[in-house]
């Protein structure tokens, strides 16, 4: 556990500090010293991500770079198997008595870091925590409409829904319904936005800010003899090259990288390295506004041109290297919408032309507003060359991270009127249709329009468990429904890379199909080579 | 002696006031630009769960309290502390300082080792000899190139040829110091290459005017070796401009480093910096940047004042 004290600081506090920072640089004491970790037995691994992990409350965690950190720390109810299905994890199994109830069974020897037994108590509390309004948590939708969470005795809990809610076995294996300490919380000797003490199989010993992490197994996790690898070095890298350069010489083991145009190209020259691609179900998304009253795009015809002027496949093999597939609201991983049944997610540039003529706004330019990633350049130039072909002009704007992040997300109305992001598609495909209910969302209430028949089959499905009949029905009314919205097009889906040197693991299966991010997954099983 | 003092207590007064002004500058701008802390954290949290933060990180109040607060913190050593780790900043910038102070310092020294020879020799070979015009061209092209560019195709050459260098590993020198030296060389070869250019372009056109002064000319007629004149005149006499120019370079490397440091994954005080600018951690990059600003401002005011102390004629125009 790290642990992060406030003290007052003086003038000579300061002093000393650089005195000492001074005499550090002399012996080389410096901001990398951490990087010496030690080994032991199991051995250890050096682990290279392009971003810091800024958020460490796993309930208000809202970014994949932080839920990658957080999935060796913490752990779930739930947790997902190689094909996304929903297996025991701090819960060592459950039963629904009825539709709207989960009965939960919890590990008698899930401990945490700091050696206390985890107890039905911190489920409670966890629960409770992600699910109340002040905490913040975005993801507190994504557990239902829960009515009452309690334990019965030391070891079962039991969640009572106000009506049935299908993903809810899935949502509890995100790292966002992670299980906190909650005694330790309550009395003050854990704060979880400042430091990570969690049940996983792997606890902080050292963090330097935006340099690198020192994780090292936790002796208390529940799954005997589990983490083989003693200690994982995270180090953040920003620079591609720098990953590859650290890839190809051996002082990096693990490397990931962002989707981006061509990583699979870098890697493809450096020999004795494993390249995983797998498949995921987040999705690159064309926002359109339709809130803003100067945006062009309240016109729901001009967007239902503009999504029918999208080349998807060019997208994927400019932007992508030919990595990913198009997608629907509900990407191909889900086999939850017969994409042939939608009216607007094919390319038919005579058809966009039509309506963009039905629409009555004729040819207009419109400010296209994007975050300073690669990918989205890309995508944002092929979307211009896509609309100009039915006449509109998209003029694109890049802008630094936070200042895109407060435009998309946090103005109200979003004063823009187009834009690219991502959303994680999580692991059941009623989660994100989430998003396109504003009111609920709150985030996208500043481009997506109230829509009160849309609500409508967003609850029924995610009212419907997975094995009712009327389940499929209602996923394609839904991916119907939100294909003639057009507000958020779905565009293809984000595929991201993870290499690693052959020749540093006897074993380490990282194939799965991915729906939180979690890069490392399996980690806890994989063996070094002696 | 009262003008000395008096002279030496405008110039603090003046490094003081620029410094104040410059808090005030980058308080505002670090508050004014689009997207603060809270939303750059939990951009999906709801608008009361955004201001529970920010009241609780002492966000909330008027700017100019929140200036004044900062202010009387820093004035008392007080940096506050970083809003993403909680950590002192003091404490997070002591251990990467030396990260950079050492880029700085070796890249000063590269510029020296390998400017000021070729700017030597350049300007003994005077004009419109094939070695000056080859070192002008150098010398330009060395002082316009951006040395992120250069970086940039460093990293690419050297992640795919490591030739012997390695490109975002840094190994502390402790641990090893020829694989700390082996990370270090590309960063500093990017940073030295404005400084390498700059010290010979001075060198040169320094020893290139000195050799039509008459007591060079009086010194060869005098029969003194070449060497005997270029220890005597030239290296003395070109040490007051390339001083001036060094200590101008070397509070551009303190803030310079920021592009290179991040390009080469290196942990200095500039790659925390951007990174926090990124994140909106207003604590860190407002000590950062005045730390950096009172580096040069520092350093400014001390060439200034040894200029004062070395020769009464500069302390004129304070005394008048």
């Amino acid at each position: 556990m790290i642990k992060y004290q406030a003290s007052s600081i003086t003038r000579r506090d300061t002093i000393k500090a650089f005195i000492l920072g001074g005499a550090a640089a002399a012996v080389g004491l410096n901001a990398g010293a951490g990087l010496a970790a030690g080994q032991d037995a199991g051995g250890s691994i050096v682990w290279a991500k392009p971003l810091e992990s800024n958020l460490y409350d796993p309930h208000t965690a809202i970014l994949g770079t932080s839920w990658e950190l957080l999935d060796l720390v913490y752990d779930g109810l739930t947790a997902l198997d190689a094909n996304m299905k929903p297996v025991p994890c701090l819960a060592e199994s459950w039963e629904q008595p009825d539709p709207s109830t989960y009965v939960f069974k919890i590990r008698t020897d899930a401990k945490f870091s700091n050696g206390r037994n985890l107890a039905a108590e911190d489920v409670v509390g966890s629960l409770k925590r992600l699910t109340d309004p002040k905490t913040g948590s975005f993801f507190r939708l994504q557990m239902g409409k829960i009515k009452s969470i309690s334990s019965s005795d030391a070891k079962t809990v039991t969640v009572a829904f106000e009506e049935p809610y299908a993903p809810f076995l899935s949502s509890l294996a995100s790292s966002m319904a992670s299980i906190l300490p909650m005694k330790e919380l309550s009395e003050g000797t854990f704060d979880p936005m400042k430091e990570m003490l969690g049940s996983g199989p792997y606890k902080v010993v050292s963090h330097v800010q935006d340099d690198h992490w020192v994780l090292e197994r936790n002796e208390h996790y529940w799954q005997a003899g589990l983490p083989k690898i003693s200690t994982i070095t995270v180090r953040i890298m920003p620079a591609d090259q720098s990953r590859i350069a650290g890839l190809r010489d051996g002082s990096i083991d693990v490397a990931s990288f962002e989707a981006s145009p061509d990583v699979g190209l870098l890697l493809s020259g450096v020999q004795g390295i494993d390249v995983i691609q797998n498949p995921s179900t987040s999705v690159f998304y064309l926002m359109l506004n339709a809130v803003w009253d100067k945006s062009p795009f309240r016109n729901k015809k001009l967007r239902q041109a503009v999504a029918l002027s999208l080349d998807k496949q060019k997208m994927i093999e400019v932007a992508f290297g030919g990595i990913g597939e198009v997608s629907s609201v509900m990407p191909p991983l889900f086999k939850a919408c017969d994409v042939d049944g939608l009216q607007f997610y094919k390319r038919d540039v005579e058809k966009a032309k039509a309506l963009l003529k039905e629409s009555g706004v004729g040819k207009i330019k419109f400010r296209f507003d994007i975050g300073p990633t690669t990918a989205y350049s890309v995508l944002a130039q092929l979307i211009k060359d896509n609309v100009a072909e039915i006449g509109l002009d998209a003029e694109i704007s890049v802008s630094d991270e936070p200042s895109w992040i407060k435009k998309i997300w946090v103005d109200n109305p979003s004063p823009t009127d187009a834009s690219i992001f991502w959303f994680a598609g999580y692991s059941d495909p009623a989660m994100v249709p989430l998003w396109f209910n504003p009111q609920l969302a709150g985030f996208t209430a500043g481009y997506v329009p109230e829509d009160p028949e849309l609500n409508t089959k967003i609850d029924r499905a995610r009212g419907l468990s997975q094995d009712d009949p009327a389940r499929p029905q209602s996923l394609q009314s839904l991916c119907s429904a939100i294909d003639e919205a057009a507000t958020q097009i779905p565009l293809v889906t984000r595929i991201d890379t993870v290499a690693f040197r052959k020749a540093k693991f006897a074993k380490f299966n990282t194939a799965h199909l991915d729906g939180y991010g979690n890069t490392l997954f399996g980690v806890e099983q994989a063996e070094l080579s002696q | 002696m009262r003008g000395l003092v008096g002279f030496l207590l405008f110039r603090v007064l003046s490094a003081s006031v620029t410094l104040l002004g410059l808090t005030l500058v980058v308080f505002t701008a670090m508050h004014l630009i689009p997207g603060d802390f809270t939303e750059v954290l939990v951009p999906r949290g709801t608008p009361e769960f955004r201001k529970a933060l920010a009241e609780r990180l002492g966000l909330d109040g008027p700017l100019y309290w929140q200036y004044l607060t900062w202010l009387k913190n820093l004035v008392s050593g007080d940096f506050g502390a970083s809003l993403i780790t909680s950590q002192p900043v003091w404490k997070e910038f002591a251990g990467r300082l030396p990260v950079t102070m050492e880029l700085a310092v070796l890249s000063v020294a590269t510029s020296i080792a390998i400017g000021a020879p070729l700017g030597l020799i350049s300007g003994l070979a005077g004009t419109g000899r094939f070695v000056s015009a080859i070192s002008r061209v150098f010398c330009g092209f060395t002082v316009s190139l951006p040395d992120f560019f250069l970086g940039t195709i460093f990293l690419y050459v050297f992640s795919k040829y490591a030739l012997g260098l390695t490109v975002g590993d840094f190994v502390p020198l402790s641990v090893n110091p020829e694989a700390h030296f082996r990370g270090m060389a590309l960063p500093v070869l990017s940073l030295s290459l404005l400084g390498i250019g700059t010290v010979a372009a001075v060198t040169r056109e320094t020893v290139f005017t000195l050799s039509d002064q008459d007591y060079v000319f009086a010194a060869t007629v005098r029969g003194r070796s070449m060497s005997q004149i270029v220890r005597r005149h030239f290296v003395r006499n070109a040490s007051v401009p390339l001083l001036t120019v060094i200590s101008i370079y070397l509070g551009y490397l303190l803030g310079g480093s920021i592009l290179i440091e991040q390009l080469f994954s290196l942990p200095g005080i500039g790659r925390y910096i951007f990174q926090a600018v990124q994140a909106r951690d207003y604590p860190v990059v407002q000590a950062g940047v005045v730390m950096i600003a009172a580096a040069f401002v520092l350093t400014n005011m001390l060439t200034d004042i040894a200029y004062g102390v070395i020769d009464p004629r500069m302390r004129a125009g304070h005394e008048h």
